[in-house]
Protein backbone atom coordinates (compact mmCIF):
# COMPACT_ATOMS: atom_id res chain seq x y z
CA UNK A 1 0.00 0.00 0.00
CA UNK A 2 1.60 3.54 -1.29
CA UNK A 3 2.02 6.57 1.41
CA UNK A 4 -0.89 8.42 0.20
CA UNK A 5 -3.45 5.40 0.26
CA UNK A 6 -2.47 4.78 3.28
CA UNK A 7 -2.46 8.31 4.46
CA UNK A 8 -6.35 8.39 3.36
CA UNK A 9 -7.10 5.51 5.07
CA UNK A 10 -5.98 6.73 8.18
CA UNK A 11 -8.12 9.49 7.78
CA UNK A 12 -10.75 7.44 7.09
CA UNK A 13 -10.42 5.47 10.44
CA UNK A 14 -9.93 9.19 12.38
CA UNK A 15 -13.29 10.30 10.13
CA UNK A 16 -15.59 7.65 10.94
CA UNK A 17 -15.66 8.27 14.79
CA UNK A 18 -18.12 10.90 15.17
CA UNK A 19 -20.50 8.78 12.69
CA UNK A 20 -22.17 7.68 16.15
CA UNK A 21 -25.79 9.05 16.03
CA UNK A 22 -26.18 11.80 17.56
CA UNK A 23 -29.29 11.08 19.79
CA UNK A 24 -26.80 8.55 21.87
CA UNK A 25 -24.91 11.95 23.61
CA UNK A 26 -28.40 13.20 24.28
CA UNK A 27 -29.46 9.91 25.73
CA UNK A 28 -26.33 9.68 27.79
CA UNK A 29 -27.51 12.90 29.11
CA UNK A 30 -30.65 12.33 29.78
CA UNK A 31 -32.05 14.63 27.11
CA UNK A 32 -34.18 12.65 24.87
CA UNK A 33 -38.12 12.15 25.66
CA UNK A 34 -40.23 9.60 26.26
CA UNK A 35 -40.73 8.92 22.93
CA UNK A 36 -37.53 9.72 21.47
CA UNK A 37 -36.48 7.09 22.88
CA UNK A 38 -38.46 4.44 21.79
CA UNK A 39 -37.71 5.82 18.65
CA UNK A 40 -34.08 5.34 19.04
CA UNK A 41 -34.61 1.76 20.50
CA UNK A 42 -37.09 0.54 17.73
CA UNK A 43 -34.16 2.18 15.19
CA UNK A 44 -31.90 -0.49 16.73
CA UNK A 45 -34.28 -3.71 16.74
CA UNK A 46 -33.00 -2.94 13.00
CA UNK A 47 -29.58 -2.27 13.48
CA UNK A 48 -27.15 -4.50 15.85
CA UNK A 49 -24.43 -1.82 15.73
CA UNK A 50 -26.74 0.82 17.37
CA UNK A 51 -28.11 -1.44 19.57
CA UNK A 52 -24.68 -1.93 20.93
CA UNK A 53 -24.40 1.66 21.28
CA UNK A 54 -27.43 2.15 23.39
CA UNK A 55 -26.31 -0.41 25.64
CA UNK A 56 -23.19 1.70 26.00
CA UNK A 57 -24.73 5.53 26.68
CA UNK A 58 -27.84 4.59 28.98
CA UNK A 59 -27.64 6.78 31.20
CA UNK A 60 -25.56 5.68 34.46
CA UNK A 61 -27.97 4.40 37.53
CA UNK A 62 -27.93 5.62 40.70
CA UNK A 63 -25.91 3.26 42.06
CA UNK A 64 -23.32 3.82 39.02
CA UNK A 65 -23.49 7.95 39.83
CA UNK A 66 -23.54 6.90 44.12
CA UNK A 67 -19.63 4.97 43.22
CA UNK A 68 -18.58 7.70 41.39
CA UNK A 69 -19.47 10.47 44.10
CA UNK A 70 -17.88 8.05 46.53
CA UNK A 71 -14.66 7.86 44.37
CA UNK A 72 -14.40 11.96 44.47
CA UNK A 73 -15.03 11.51 48.24
CA UNK A 74 -12.12 8.63 48.51
CA UNK A 75 -10.11 11.45 46.12
CA UNK A 76 -10.22 13.62 49.04
CA UNK A 77 -9.30 12.02 52.09
CA UNK A 78 -5.85 12.66 52.83
CA UNK A 79 -6.94 16.25 51.96
CA UNK A 80 -9.77 16.29 54.89
CA UNK A 81 -7.48 14.58 57.02
CA UNK A 82 -4.82 16.97 57.06
CA UNK A 83 -7.30 19.67 57.14
CA UNK A 84 -9.00 18.06 60.13
CA UNK A 85 -5.69 17.55 62.22
CA UNK A 86 -4.90 21.05 61.02
CA UNK A 87 -8.09 22.71 62.78
CA UNK A 88 -8.12 20.46 65.55
CA UNK A 89 -4.30 21.48 66.41
CA UNK A 90 -2.85 17.94 66.09
CA UNK A 91 -0.22 19.21 63.95
CA UNK A 92 0.74 21.87 66.24
CA UNK A 93 2.49 19.46 68.91
CA UNK A 94 4.56 17.96 65.29
CA UNK A 95 5.52 21.21 63.94
CA UNK A 96 6.91 22.54 67.17
CA UNK A 97 8.57 19.24 67.37
CA UNK A 98 10.07 19.44 64.26
CA UNK A 99 11.24 23.28 65.09
CA UNK A 100 12.95 21.94 68.40
CA UNK A 101 14.72 19.04 66.44
CA UNK A 102 15.65 21.48 63.99
CA UNK A 103 16.97 24.07 66.90
CA UNK A 104 18.26 20.83 68.98
CA UNK A 105 20.51 19.74 66.09
CA UNK A 106 24.08 19.76 66.10
CA UNK A 107 25.96 23.14 65.99
CA UNK A 108 28.67 23.35 63.59
CA UNK A 109 31.55 25.60 64.09
CA UNK A 110 33.99 26.06 61.21
CA UNK A 111 37.61 25.19 61.55
CA UNK A 112 39.65 27.25 63.71
CA UNK A 113 43.82 27.66 64.00
CA UNK A 114 45.83 28.42 66.24
CA UNK A 115 47.98 31.44 66.09
CA UNK A 116 50.55 31.81 69.09
CA UNK A 117 52.51 35.56 69.34
CA UNK A 118 55.86 35.05 71.45
CA UNK A 119 56.93 38.74 71.45
CA UNK A 120 57.90 39.03 67.87
CA UNK A 121 58.09 35.10 66.76
CA UNK A 122 54.87 33.44 65.67
CA UNK A 123 54.30 29.97 66.01
CA UNK A 124 51.05 27.87 63.91
CA UNK A 125 49.71 25.15 65.02
CA UNK A 126 49.83 24.24 60.87
CA UNK A 127 53.56 25.11 60.90
CA UNK A 128 55.63 21.93 60.43
CA UNK A 129 58.77 24.18 62.50
CA UNK A 130 56.98 24.52 65.72
CA UNK A 131 59.22 21.95 67.85
CA UNK A 132 60.44 23.69 70.53
CA UNK A 133 58.36 25.50 73.06
CA UNK A 134 58.12 29.08 72.83
CA UNK A 135 60.15 30.53 75.70
CA UNK A 136 59.66 33.95 76.84
CA UNK A 137 60.30 36.48 79.52
CA UNK A 138 57.31 36.98 82.14
CA UNK A 139 57.33 40.85 81.02
CA UNK A 140 56.92 40.06 77.28
CA UNK A 141 53.63 39.92 75.64
CA UNK A 142 51.87 36.49 74.93
CA UNK A 143 48.94 36.71 72.39
CA UNK A 144 47.15 33.37 71.81
CA UNK A 145 44.98 33.63 68.86
CA UNK A 146 41.95 31.37 67.51
CA UNK A 147 41.07 32.10 63.73
CA UNK A 148 38.49 30.50 62.19
CA UNK A 149 38.24 29.08 58.29
CA UNK A 150 35.00 30.89 57.88
CA UNK A 151 33.31 33.72 59.54
CA UNK A 152 31.22 32.54 62.44
CA UNK A 153 27.67 33.38 62.29
CA UNK A 154 26.03 33.53 65.78
CA UNK A 155 27.41 33.91 69.54
CA UNK A 156 30.55 32.13 70.70
CA UNK A 157 32.26 32.02 73.86
CA UNK A 158 36.00 31.13 74.81
CA UNK A 159 37.87 29.81 77.46
CA UNK A 160 41.60 29.99 78.30
CA UNK A 161 42.60 27.28 80.69
CA UNK A 162 46.56 27.19 82.17
CA UNK A 163 48.20 24.28 84.10
CA UNK A 164 51.50 24.35 85.40
CA UNK A 165 52.57 20.85 87.14
CA UNK A 166 49.34 19.57 87.15
CA UNK A 167 47.86 22.26 88.97
CA UNK A 168 45.29 24.75 87.38
CA UNK A 169 46.60 28.61 87.16
CA UNK A 170 43.97 31.39 88.30
CA UNK A 171 43.98 34.14 85.54
CA UNK A 172 42.19 36.92 84.79
CA UNK A 173 42.44 36.62 81.49
CA UNK A 174 39.47 37.68 79.30
CA UNK A 175 39.14 36.51 75.48
CA UNK A 176 38.51 39.29 72.70
CA UNK A 177 36.40 38.22 70.24
CA UNK A 178 35.88 40.00 66.80
CA UNK A 179 32.49 40.06 64.78
CA UNK A 180 34.29 37.50 62.25
CA UNK A 181 34.61 35.47 65.55
CA UNK A 182 38.46 35.36 66.06
CA UNK A 183 39.46 35.00 69.57
CA UNK A 184 42.22 36.66 70.77
CA UNK A 185 43.70 36.57 74.82
CA UNK A 186 47.33 38.72 74.81
CA UNK A 187 48.42 40.20 77.69
CA UNK A 188 51.79 39.88 79.71
CA UNK A 189 53.24 36.21 79.25
CA UNK A 190 53.44 36.07 83.38
CA UNK A 191 49.76 36.83 83.57
CA UNK A 192 48.63 33.29 81.76
CA UNK A 193 49.48 31.51 85.04
CA UNK A 194 50.63 34.37 87.49
CA UNK A 195 53.24 33.82 90.19
CA UNK A 196 54.82 30.69 88.33
CA UNK A 197 57.79 30.19 85.94
CA UNK A 198 58.69 27.06 83.69
CA UNK A 199 56.55 25.16 81.18
CA UNK A 200 52.39 26.24 81.42
CA UNK A 201 49.95 24.12 79.26
CA UNK A 202 47.54 26.17 77.93
CA UNK A 203 44.33 24.88 76.77
CA UNK A 204 42.79 27.27 74.60
CA UNK A 205 38.41 26.22 74.10
CA UNK A 206 36.14 27.70 71.36
CA UNK A 207 32.36 27.00 71.36
CA UNK A 208 29.04 28.63 69.78
CA UNK A 209 27.58 30.03 72.81
CA UNK A 210 25.62 26.76 74.64
CA UNK A 211 28.21 24.14 72.84
CA UNK A 212 30.85 24.16 75.21
CA UNK A 213 32.14 20.41 76.03
CA UNK A 214 30.77 20.51 79.29
CA UNK A 215 27.45 21.31 78.34
CA UNK A 216 27.25 18.43 76.50
CA UNK A 217 27.63 19.35 73.23
CA UNK A 218 28.36 17.67 69.99
CA UNK A 219 32.18 18.36 69.38
CA UNK A 220 30.89 19.65 66.11
CA UNK A 221 29.94 22.92 68.25
CA UNK A 222 33.60 23.50 69.74
CA UNK A 223 37.30 23.47 69.31
CA UNK A 224 40.02 22.81 72.04
CA UNK A 225 43.84 23.75 71.08
CA UNK A 226 46.07 22.49 73.75
CA UNK A 227 50.20 23.72 73.22
CA UNK A 228 52.84 24.59 75.93
CA UNK A 229 54.67 27.70 77.07
CA UNK A 230 57.62 28.27 79.15
CA UNK A 231 57.91 31.12 81.24
CA UNK A 232 61.11 32.46 82.52
CA UNK A 233 61.58 35.13 85.29
CA UNK A 234 62.26 38.89 84.00
CA UNK A 235 65.77 38.52 84.96
CA UNK A 236 66.33 35.20 83.26
CA UNK A 237 67.45 35.51 79.65
CA UNK A 238 67.51 31.90 79.35
CA UNK A 239 65.97 29.68 76.88
CA UNK A 240 64.64 26.07 78.85
CA UNK B 1 -23.77 25.23 36.30
CA UNK B 2 -20.45 23.79 34.24
CA UNK B 3 -21.97 24.04 31.13
CA UNK B 4 -20.43 25.82 28.32
CA UNK B 5 -21.50 29.52 29.30
CA UNK B 6 -21.23 29.06 33.04
CA UNK B 7 -18.01 27.63 33.91
CA UNK B 8 -14.61 29.65 35.00
CA UNK B 9 -11.10 28.15 36.29
CA UNK B 10 -12.44 29.77 39.84
CA UNK B 11 -15.65 28.12 39.95
CA UNK B 12 -14.53 24.94 38.17
CA UNK B 13 -11.31 24.90 41.28
CA UNK B 14 -14.40 26.12 44.17
CA UNK B 15 -16.46 23.57 43.07
CA UNK B 16 -13.24 20.28 42.99
CA UNK B 17 -12.22 21.75 46.02
CA UNK B 18 -15.73 21.60 48.04
CA UNK B 19 -16.52 18.01 46.36
CA UNK B 20 -12.77 16.92 47.73
CA UNK B 21 -13.53 18.69 50.82
CA UNK B 22 -16.57 15.98 51.22
CA UNK B 23 -19.54 18.28 50.39
CA UNK B 24 -22.13 15.96 48.90
CA UNK B 25 -24.09 18.68 46.70
CA UNK B 26 -20.96 19.50 45.01
CA UNK B 27 -20.09 16.01 44.63
CA UNK B 28 -23.48 15.53 43.07
CA UNK B 29 -23.32 18.50 41.14
CA UNK B 30 -20.22 17.33 39.28
CA UNK B 31 -21.08 13.38 38.93
CA UNK B 32 -24.11 14.92 37.05
CA UNK B 33 -22.67 17.41 35.42
CA UNK B 34 -19.07 15.15 34.60
CA UNK B 35 -20.56 11.79 34.06
CA UNK B 36 -22.21 12.15 30.39
CA UNK B 37 -19.39 13.64 28.90
CA UNK B 38 -17.40 10.67 30.42
CA UNK B 39 -19.45 8.24 29.55
CA UNK B 40 -20.09 9.18 26.07
CA UNK B 41 -16.08 9.74 25.15
CA UNK B 42 -15.73 5.97 27.11
CA UNK B 43 -18.55 4.03 25.08
CA UNK B 44 -16.61 5.36 21.95
CA UNK B 45 -13.66 3.97 22.86
CA UNK B 46 -15.50 0.62 23.63
CA UNK B 47 -17.15 0.84 20.24
CA UNK B 48 -14.16 1.57 18.40
CA UNK B 49 -12.38 -1.36 19.91
CA UNK B 50 -15.81 -3.74 19.86
CA UNK B 51 -13.77 -6.66 17.89
CA UNK B 52 -11.38 -6.86 20.92
CA UNK B 53 -14.08 -7.86 23.08
CA UNK B 54 -13.96 -11.45 23.11
CA UNK B 55 -17.39 -11.88 24.70
CA UNK B 56 -16.57 -9.02 27.55
CA UNK B 57 -19.64 -7.25 29.34
CA UNK B 58 -19.14 -4.17 27.63
CA UNK B 59 -21.40 -2.22 30.06
CA UNK B 60 -19.69 -2.94 33.00
CA UNK B 61 -16.10 -2.39 31.56
CA UNK B 62 -18.32 1.35 30.67
CA UNK B 63 -18.84 1.39 34.54
CA UNK B 64 -15.02 0.57 35.44
CA UNK B 65 -13.53 2.72 33.13
CA UNK B 66 -15.68 5.60 33.69
CA UNK B 67 -14.69 5.45 37.58
CA UNK B 68 -11.21 4.76 36.55
CA UNK B 69 -11.23 8.30 34.59
CA UNK B 70 -13.29 10.07 37.66
CA UNK B 71 -10.08 8.56 40.14
CA UNK B 72 -7.78 10.34 37.39
CA UNK B 73 -9.68 13.71 37.52
CA UNK B 74 -9.70 13.86 41.21
CA UNK B 75 -6.40 13.08 41.87
CA UNK B 76 -3.84 15.19 43.66
CA UNK B 77 -6.31 17.71 44.69
CA UNK B 78 -7.93 17.73 41.07
CA UNK B 79 -5.20 18.83 39.78
CA UNK B 80 -5.95 17.60 35.92
CA UNK B 81 -9.29 19.23 36.60
CA UNK B 82 -7.92 22.44 37.46
CA UNK B 83 -5.61 22.94 34.40
CA UNK B 84 -8.51 23.90 32.59
CA UNK B 85 -7.72 27.14 30.53
CA UNK B 86 -10.50 28.68 28.60
CA UNK B 87 -8.19 30.40 26.34
CA UNK B 88 -6.98 27.44 24.81
CA UNK B 89 -10.17 27.00 23.16
CA UNK B 90 -12.07 23.92 25.07
CA UNK B 91 -14.77 24.53 26.88
CA UNK B 92 -14.84 22.75 30.01
CA UNK B 93 -16.89 19.38 29.37
CA UNK B 94 -14.64 19.19 25.38
CA UNK B 95 -11.94 19.45 28.09
CA UNK B 96 -13.18 16.88 30.38
CA UNK B 97 -13.95 14.99 27.58
CA UNK B 98 -10.37 15.14 26.15
CA UNK B 99 -8.73 14.12 29.63
CA UNK B 100 -11.35 10.96 29.98
CA UNK B 101 -9.91 9.49 26.13
CA UNK B 102 -6.78 10.40 26.86
CA UNK B 103 -6.95 8.10 30.38
CA UNK B 104 -9.04 5.65 28.72
CA UNK B 105 -6.69 5.49 25.87
CA UNK B 106 -3.65 4.79 28.60
CA UNK B 107 -5.49 2.14 30.69
CA UNK B 108 -6.61 0.20 27.59
CA UNK B 109 -3.24 0.78 26.26
CA UNK B 110 -1.45 -0.16 29.81
CA UNK B 111 -1.96 -3.82 30.90
CA UNK B 112 -4.21 -2.57 33.14
CA UNK B 113 -7.57 -3.57 31.10
CA UNK B 114 -7.39 -7.06 29.91
CA UNK B 115 -8.62 -7.22 26.76
CA UNK B 116 -8.05 -4.30 25.71
CA UNK B 117 -4.51 -4.58 25.62
CA UNK B 118 -2.65 -4.45 22.25
CA UNK B 119 -1.50 -7.51 21.17
CA UNK B 120 2.18 -7.37 19.43
CA UNK B 121 1.52 -7.50 15.35
CA UNK B 122 2.29 -11.12 14.83
CA UNK B 123 5.22 -11.21 12.02
CA UNK B 124 2.33 -12.79 9.50
CA UNK B 125 0.16 -9.62 9.68
CA UNK B 126 4.33 -7.37 10.10
CA UNK B 127 4.86 -9.21 6.67
CA UNK B 128 1.50 -8.72 5.27
CA UNK B 129 1.53 -5.25 5.90
CA UNK B 130 4.96 -4.67 3.87
CA UNK B 131 4.37 -7.09 1.42
CA UNK B 132 3.99 -5.95 -2.42
CA UNK B 133 0.82 -7.57 -2.62
CA UNK B 134 -2.47 -5.97 -2.50
CA UNK B 135 -4.15 -9.69 -0.74
CA UNK B 136 -7.06 -9.18 1.35
CA UNK B 137 -5.10 -10.34 4.38
CA UNK B 138 -2.42 -7.02 3.59
CA UNK B 139 -5.79 -5.32 3.83
CA UNK B 140 -6.75 -6.36 6.51
CA UNK B 141 -3.34 -5.73 8.32
CA UNK B 142 -3.25 -2.37 7.23
CA UNK B 143 -6.70 -1.61 8.37
CA UNK B 144 -5.58 -2.83 12.02
CA UNK B 145 -2.14 -0.93 11.70
CA UNK B 146 -3.86 2.27 11.33
CA UNK B 147 -6.54 1.63 13.54
CA UNK B 148 -3.83 1.41 16.45
CA UNK B 149 -1.95 4.20 14.97
CA UNK B 150 -5.19 6.36 14.75
CA UNK B 151 -5.74 5.45 18.43
CA UNK B 152 -2.65 6.49 18.96
CA UNK B 153 -2.67 9.80 17.53
CA UNK B 154 -6.42 10.59 19.31
CA UNK B 155 -4.21 9.74 22.15
CA UNK B 156 -1.97 12.21 21.74
CA UNK B 157 -3.71 15.02 19.85
CA UNK B 158 -5.90 17.87 21.70
CA UNK B 159 -8.93 18.54 19.52
CA UNK B 160 -7.19 21.44 17.62
CA UNK B 161 -3.91 19.14 16.72
CA UNK B 162 -6.36 16.40 15.43
CA UNK B 163 -8.10 19.50 13.38
CA UNK B 164 -4.67 20.66 11.94
CA UNK B 165 -4.01 17.04 11.26
CA UNK B 166 -7.03 16.67 8.84
CA UNK B 167 -6.49 20.14 6.72
CA UNK B 168 -2.88 20.07 6.95
CA UNK B 169 -1.84 16.80 6.56
CA UNK B 170 -4.66 14.30 5.51
CA UNK B 171 -6.58 17.26 3.46
CA UNK B 172 -3.37 18.85 2.21
CA UNK B 173 -4.71 22.17 2.26
CA UNK B 174 -1.84 24.76 1.79
CA UNK B 175 -0.64 26.65 4.59
CA UNK B 176 -1.70 30.30 3.70
CA UNK B 177 -5.43 29.23 2.71
CA UNK B 178 -5.52 27.64 6.15
CA UNK B 179 -3.78 30.53 7.92
CA UNK B 180 -6.64 32.13 5.78
CA UNK B 181 -9.70 30.16 7.53
CA UNK B 182 -8.23 29.62 11.05
CA UNK B 183 -6.27 32.80 11.90
CA UNK B 184 -3.32 30.92 12.79
CA UNK B 185 -0.12 32.65 11.63
CA UNK B 186 2.12 30.58 8.99
CA UNK B 187 4.90 30.19 10.89
CA UNK B 188 2.85 28.29 13.89
CA UNK B 189 1.34 26.18 10.85
CA UNK B 190 4.46 25.08 9.70
CA UNK B 191 5.24 24.12 13.02
CA UNK B 192 2.31 22.49 13.23
CA UNK B 193 2.81 20.46 10.02
CA UNK B 194 5.89 19.48 10.74
CA UNK B 195 5.06 18.05 14.31
CA UNK B 196 2.19 15.93 12.97
CA UNK B 197 4.37 14.65 10.38
CA UNK B 198 7.01 13.64 12.49
CA UNK B 199 4.33 12.03 15.36
CA UNK B 200 3.06 10.24 12.66
CA UNK B 201 6.68 8.85 11.64
CA UNK B 202 6.93 7.95 15.47
CA UNK B 203 3.55 6.34 16.11
CA UNK B 204 4.29 3.87 12.97
CA UNK B 205 7.28 3.16 13.90
CA UNK B 206 6.21 2.32 17.53
CA UNK B 207 3.42 -0.07 16.11
CA UNK B 208 5.93 -1.68 12.90
CA UNK B 209 9.17 -0.84 14.21
CA UNK B 210 11.80 -1.31 11.41
CA UNK B 211 9.84 -0.84 8.12
CA UNK B 212 8.13 1.70 6.12
CA UNK B 213 4.39 0.94 4.59
CA UNK B 214 5.09 0.73 1.39
CA UNK B 215 3.59 -0.92 -2.36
Amino acid sequence: MNEDRWMKELSQILEDEPRLDPRLEAHANRELSYGEIQDLKADAERDPELAAAIALHDPLSKGVQSKLQTVIRRAGRWRRRAKHLWKGGALLPIAAGLLLYLRASPAVLPKYALETWAGDSVFRDSSPGVRTLPSMREDSTLQVILRPSDPVQGDLVARLESVQDGQPCAHHLEAEVSAEGVVRWRDRAGSFCPGFYGRVSLKATVALAGHLPDEGSDQRGWQTHVFDVWIRPQADDRSP
Amino acid sequence: MLGDEGASPATVGGLVDRALDGDPEACRCLVSELSPVIQTRVARALLRRRAQARGRNLRQELEDLVQEVFAALFASGGKALKAWDPERGLSFTSFVGFLAEREVAMAMRSGRRNPWTEEPMSPGVLGAVRGAADSHEARVAARQLMSRVADRLRERLTPLGRHYLQVLVFEQRSVSDVAASTGATPASLYAWKSRLGKLIREVRSELLPDGEVHE
